[in-house]
């Protein structure tokens, strides 16, 4: 896929990884996993980015005897959350147009 | 490679960045490994589980930028002596003119990458012009009656297209192929600072 359309998607992804509650690394991969596969190395850079644009914030908090860090969802979080969605019915619309374009082709008979 | 191995091995790939983003980055893997072997996994499985300490450094090197790199590694570790700024002035016409050289030499490197690739649309388009401009004079050297010259020009300009269409396939892998140096320029440099010597 487009390299800089699925990372904005990803960085989305993880915020409504972490929209319901506040959650750590490991448990944010295994939540995307059944929908999309993301690498540790690939979560930290987007972690970084959503800390710095402050639509999550960090804290840790002791667990067996060891910091576990917690990211939690601002309302910028939120908002970035919210504005994909209308991003993405546009994206929808673009979509249908260019399926409705194959099923024009297939029909006439053209390829 | 145990946890300790593998968070060293990526330790000493990152130890000259900012000892912030260091510790950062370190407790990020350290964390993740731990949270593996709490789920079940050794601890030999959960580091093979984490890719290679060389892609997980590639990560952070492409989002860190480079000038934020090099702030960093020039910024002094101490407090400047005395005779250390004497020494730094003294020496800048040595320095400075190194480190424009330094400079213009990268810069160097992207213009004749750029300059390579410009030239090479150009043969490209030079070959497609040619063929079709060949292909067009041969209409009136036709009606001119001179056949054969007609013949060799319609052969030429064969030729023309021929080849362009040969280079046409491969403008792609060409374009690709350079900007893939120019970006992997950029990572050598930064890794440069990133490393201990």
């Amino acid at each position: 896929m487009d390299i800089q359309l699925k990372r904005g998607m990803l960085d989305v992804c993880v915020l409504a990884a972490i929209k319901d509650e506040d959650s750590y690394g490991y448990q944010i991969i295994k939540d995307m996993k059944p929908y999309v596969t993301i690498s540790e190395s690939t979560l930290y850079p987007i972690l970084r980015r959503l800390e710095a644009g402050s639509l999550l914030t960090v804290h840790s908090v002791e667990h067996n005897g060891r910091l576990r860090k917690y990211y939690h969802i601002t309302d910028a979080g939120r908002a970035r959350i919210e504005e994909f969605k209308e991003e993405w019915k546009e994206l929808e619309s673009i979509y249908r147009f260019i399926v409705k374009e194959d099923v024009r082709d297939e029909q006439t008979g053209i390829s | 490679m145990n946890k300790q191995e593998y968070l060293e091995a990526i330790r000493s790939r990152i130890s000259a960045m900012p000892a912030d983003d260091v510790n950062r980055f370190m407790d990020y893997y350290s964390e993740m490994i731990d949270d593996r072997v709490e789920d079940g996994l050794s601890e030999d499985e959960a580091v093979a589980d984490m890719g290679s300490p060389d892609a997980a450094v590639e990560q952070i090197l492409e989002e860190m930028p480079l000038t934020k790199l090099v702030k960093e590694k020039i910024k002094p570790k101490h407090e400047l002596k005395a005779w250390e700024v004497v020494l730094i002035v003294l020496g800048s016409p040595v320095w400075i003119p190194l480190l424009i050289t330094a400079a213009v030499l990268l810069l160097t490197l992207w213009i004749v990458a750029f300059a390579l690739l410009i030239s090479f649309y150009a043969v490209v388009l030079s070959f497609v012009a040619a063929g079709i401009g060949g292909l067009i004079c041969t209409i009136p050297l036709f009606i001119a009656n001179s056949p054969y010259t007609a013949v060799l020009m319609l052969g030429a300009a064969l030729i023309g297209i021929g080849i362009a269409i040969l280079f046409v396939v491969s403008v792609k892998p060409v374009t690709v192929g350079i900007f893939r140096v120019c970006k992997a320029s950029v990572n050598g440099v930064k890794r440069m600072f990133v490393k201990e010597k």
